[in-house]
């Protein structure tokens, strides 16, 4: 039994005359501490796929199996659980509560989750302890998404989701994001998705899949992916 | 950490929380304090009746035994019963001052509190006086009271200054409406302590009942008991002290809570516009809480709790300061109409239930402001909002539109769009207008009583009352001196189909000494056939034009039967009026109790036949005096509809200015001067104040009219509002909303268009 499978998952979105279908029967599997990169143009489907699986939306069709349990079956509450105990969620917009400091942001965890990481440890992971007191408008977009990374990983989720992680920063920082991404992912076992539409990142993850209009084009396995430092051209 | 968060939203959002809290705090403050005020003297003469056995009932008559009181005492449901001799007698220095003297054996009932001297004693020679009386005319422990009764001079030394549940409201019942210690107190002694001559007769029996046993009951009773005799029964709620008191507290009440439940809706509405441009402006936040798992309840909770903090806060405040700074404002008038054991606030528990309430719906509309934002599944949430479906109301469509200019286009569009904002701000305006004239009105309609009682239907100079002991011919000299018009006043009892209410009679000689007017305040005359009755009374009674009715004066046993002639409206002592004619046609016989003159007179009021004089200005500024609460409180109604229009336009002007900088600055860039941009604005400005004056005034209209329901059933005001206060209203409510537009617009020429235009969520 895999981690993560999806069968036969579809999503419409009701558009009040006609129908959008942004997930068309797709079906995948994805094991555990694998790293997976998400690869495939603008509307493809990515980041419904991302929310399907982090349990920020429903489906219209099929079922998605998280560790044997069926997530689609989930009524609100239970989601609320899951996404609270398994998901980690990282945005492109980093998504910080903007009247909190980077500590407060990543604390916040705590009011939800007892068993979570200490702040300042998470912080450290992501290598930002001397900022932990300035405020979201303080720092720079790189430093942001880092603290949404030390948000997401003080959790201790199963699965760390990140949807275009990267979008919103230079190529440089973006890479020192995904670096991290993928550190966490070899040194932790972390299970890691990421979405990105740089193709040549490809080369990093155990696995990459691409999307077309709402499909699953390829899946590619690499058995022995580069670590990202080495990818820079 | 979401505590953090809401302390840093509000700060970021002061200017909003601020005025929200501030008008959660007036609502509070306002309230808790007349509350204070109101229940704490109810509180003091509670436990003052409670500790003084204040009667239940009194049963006045001629001459009561002691066997009558034993068989009282055995009427199921009465716990108790006292008997007492109680006559006013003038002091033998000066007749025009006067004691209402009870004399006691070994009473339990209706006992004095001594407040300095020897304490109750039946061993004891002397006299126990109101101290308030004794205070006016200097008198102390140990000097000497002489009393004229009947041929008789009662001369006692003080033994101790007291106070009495029955004189909390102590005047002499001749038309001064503000107590006079000076000329009328009270007076306790001992029958051990009167001289062996003395014939002692009760004329009283006191009487306290059982908890929980019905009045009317034991009223029955007595009545069948001393069906042989007359005997006036009254209660507490006929009591003149008592219910004098109690209708005090009744006003305070009800003006304590208009004011509050205005403040009340408003911070409310505030805080629900409020919180429906936070929660909209942080609909990502919203969907980033939810991803990061946290429930839907405590996203809610944590928005909830930002109506609740405020409501909370501002109500405590109030609480705390209120009680503190409105009562003792209000005693200091009070003190000077009534005489309690000790002036102390008291919170009711209805306090706190209001704070509860007020942090309550505050967080209510804070649930129903952000209700909206949670309901979408976390991924819509996450996504950019998608752009408002334009859709074009139905003026836009009509062909009518095209021909409007193009500010009164956006203003349009601007109060549709902003349906909620728009509403508040007419609400805003409709509540400063609804309560300056709610308390400018107030002040018009007691003050129309003041004129309409002394200038329109008492157009007497000087009422000169007679001695109910003196002689026929000393009233004939008196009638040679003085022109004038012969009055009979006095108690009676009016019943019609089974309804029964106490109520005066005036028996009118012929003369222009007193007016009477009909429903509408047109001048009428009494009829040579049938009697008058005042309109609150035919309301009471339900009588009409043509109905007979029947009615007995004090000392009567027989009912006299006569037509219902003309209904006249008086302002106070709601009743009967008939001629002297027709009163003597009935077999009555008419003695006269004042005369009332014309001009100023120069009558000796140590004259025998002459009991007192008094003047109509001196009656005019003693009722003045009454009213003074009334007014003191409308003050506070006047201040708090300025306050609470400015807060709430300026909460609003700052939120638009919010929410729609970004069009402002679109409208710089395209060209357009900041004193258009101001126009623009100002227009919609003028627009809902219009709008909401128009819908204010009849609010305040209704709101005297409410307040004038509240007042007993023996007072007949009616709404008189004057076109000035009116036009002050208005003029008021227009000179806070186009200042507070002032002060706002000012921001217009600080709209940096770059950053205003960019910062794009
Ligand atoms: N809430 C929504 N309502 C309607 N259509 C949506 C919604 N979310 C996504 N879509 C549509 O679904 C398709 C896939 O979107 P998305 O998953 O965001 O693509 P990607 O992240 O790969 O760019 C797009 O065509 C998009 O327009
Ligand atoms: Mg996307």
């Amino acid at each position: 039994m895999s981690f993560i499978e999806f069968k036969h998952v579809t999503k419409d979105y009701d558009m009040g005359t006609l129908k959008c279908r942004a997930i068309d029967d797709i079906s995948f599997k994805i094991e555990k501490g694998e790293f997976v990169i998400i690869l495939g143009p603008s509307g493809a489907g990515k980041s419904t796929l991302l929310n399907l699986l982090g349990g920020l939306d429903y489906v219209s069709d099929g079922s998605i199996l998280i560790d044997g349990d069926d997530i689609t079956k989930y009524d609100e509450d239970d989601l609320t659980t899951y996404r609270k105990d398994a998901i980690g969620f990282v945005f492109q917009f980093y998504n910080l509560i903007p009247s909190l400091t980077a500590y407060e942001n990543v604390s916040l965890i705590k009011a939800i989750k007892k068993d979570s990481l200490d702040a300042i440890e998470a912080l450290e992971l992501v290598g930002l302890s001397l900022h932990r007191d300035k405020f979201p408008s303080q720092l720079s977009g790189g430093e942001q998404q880092r603290v949404s990374i030390a948000r997401a990983i003080c959790k201790n989720p199963k699965l760390l989701l990140c949807d275009e992680p990267t979008g919103a920063l230079d190529t440089e920082t973006g890479l020192k994001v995904l670096e991290l991404l993928q550190k966490l992912s070899r040194q932790k076992g972390q299970t890691v998705i990421v979405v990105t539409h740089n193709d040549h990142m490809a080369c990093v993850a155990d696995r990459v899949i691409r999307m077309r209009n709402g499909k699953i084009s390829e899946i590619i396995m690499n058995q022995s992916p580069l670590p990202v430092e080495e990818v820079k051209w | 950490m979401l505590l953090r968060k809401m302390l840093r939203d509000m700060k970021y959002n002061l200017r909003q929380f601020i005025s929200i809290f501030i008008m959660a705090f007036l609502a509070s403050f306002v309230f808790t304090g007349i509350n204070a005020e109101w229940y704490g003297m109810q509180t003091v003469a509670d436990k003052y009746y409670r500790e003084t056995r204040l009667s239940d009932i009194w049963v006045i008559g001629s001459i009561f035994s002691k066997e009558d009181a034993m068989r009282v005492k055995d009427i199921s449901g009465v716990e108790d019963v006292s008997l007492r001799f109680s006559s006013n007698m003038p002091l033998f220095s000066d007749n025009n001052k006067e004691l209402n003297i009870n004399i006691i054996d070994d009473n339990t009932l209706s006992i004095p509190k001594v407040i300095q001297g020897s304490s109750f004693d039946d061993t004891m020679d002397g006299i126990w006086l109101d101290s308030s009386f004794a205070k006016a005319n200097g008198l102390e422990i140990g000097d000497s009271v002489s009393l004229v009764f009947s041929d008789s001079i009662i001369e006692k030394n003080i033994l101790g200054l007291i106070i009495h549940p029955e004189h909390v409201y102590s005047t002499n019942e001749s038309g001064r409406f503000t107590p006079d210690h000076e000329n009328y107190g009270f007076g306790f002694l001992y029958s051990s302590s009167l001289p062996q001559d003395f014939e002692l007769h009760y004329n009283q029996i006191l009487i306290e009942l059982n908890d929980g046993v019905r009045e009317e009951d034991v009223t029955k009773e007595l009545e069948n008991m001393f069906s042989d005799r007359f005997i006036l029964i009254i209660n507490r709620d006929a009591h003149l002290s008592v219910s004098t008191f109690d209708n005090e507290i009744r006003q305070n009440k009800a003006m304590g809570g208009v004011f509050p439940i205005v403040f009340f809706l408003i911070a409310a509405l505030s805080i629900f516009t409020t919180m429906t441009r936070i929660t909209y402006s942080q609909r990502t936040q919203i969907g980033t809480l939810k991803a990061l798992g946290f429930s839907k309840k405590t996203i809610l909770l944590h928005y909830i709790s930002y109506g609740i903090w405020i409501g909370l806060i501002g109500g405590i405040l109030g609480l705390i300061t209120g009680p503190l700074v409105i009562p003792p404002i209000l005693f200091n008038m009070q003190k000077t109409l009534y005489t309690l054991p000790e002036w102390s606030i008291a919170i009711s528990p209805v306090s706190f239930v209001i704070i509860a309430l007020l942090a309550l719906s505050c967080g209510i509309s804070s649930y129903l402001a952000c209700r909206k934002q949670l309901i979408e599944v976390p991924a819509a949430s996450l996504r950019p909002r998608a752009p408002k479906t334009n859709v074009h109301s139905k003026i836009e469509k009509s062909r009518l539109w095209y021909g409007l200019s193009f500010a009164v286009q956006w203003n349009i569009r601007d109060i549709i769009r902003s349906k909620i904002r728009s509403i508040m701000a007419t609400v805003g305006v409709l509540g400063c207008t609804a309560l300056l004239l709610f308390g400018l009105g107030l002040g018009d309609t007691v003050n129309s009583v003041s004129s309409w009682m002394y200038n329109d239907l008492n157009v007497y100079e000087d009422k000169i009352n007679i001695d109910p002991q003196a002689s026929i011919e000393d009233i004939i000299v008196l009638g040679s001196n003085y022109t004038g018009q012969w009055i009979q006043e006095s108690n009676i009892e009016i019943r019609y189909n089974y309804k029964k209410e106490n109520g005066f009679l005036t028996v009118l000689d012929d003369g222009d000494g007193i007016r009477f007017e009909d429903k509408n305040k047109n001048r009428i005359n009494l009829y040579d056939e049938g009697i008058g009755i005042s309109y609150k009374m035919a309301e009471l009674l339900d009588v009409k034009v043509g109905d007979i009715i029947e009615w007995r004066s004090f000392g009567q046993k027989d009912w006299t039967r006569s037509e219902v002639s003309v209904i006249y409206r008086t302002p106070m002592g709601q009743g009967l009026a008939i001629k002297r004619s027709t009163y003597d046609s009935l077999g009555q016989s008419f003695k006269p109790t004042s005369l009332l003159t014309y001009d100023r007179t120069d009558a000796d009021s140590a004259l025998s036949v002459v009991e007192s004089i008094q003047n109509k200005e001196v009656l005019k500024s003693s009722f003045n005096e009454l009213l003074d609460s009334i007014r003191m409180i409308i003050a506070i109604l006047v201040l708090g509809a300025i306050l609470l229009g400015s807060v709430v336009l300026y909460n609003l002007g700052a939120l638009s200015y919010t929410e729609r900088i970004r069009e402002l600055a679109t409208l710089k860039v395209l060209g357009f001067h900041p004193g258009q941009i101001r126009s623009l604005l100002r227009m919609q400005n003028i627009w809902l104040t219009i709008l909401g004056i128009i819908l204010g005034v009849p609010i305040g209209y209704w709101l005297v009219g409410f307040m004038l329901s509240t007042m007993p059933a023996s007072i007949d005001m009616s709404t008189d509002i004057s076109k000035t206060s009116v036009i002050i209203s208005i003029l008021g409510t227009f000179i806070v909303s186009i200042t507070v537009n002032l002060i706002l617009s000012r921001n217009i020429k600080r709209i940096n268009m770059v950053s205003a235009l960019k910062s794009v969520e």
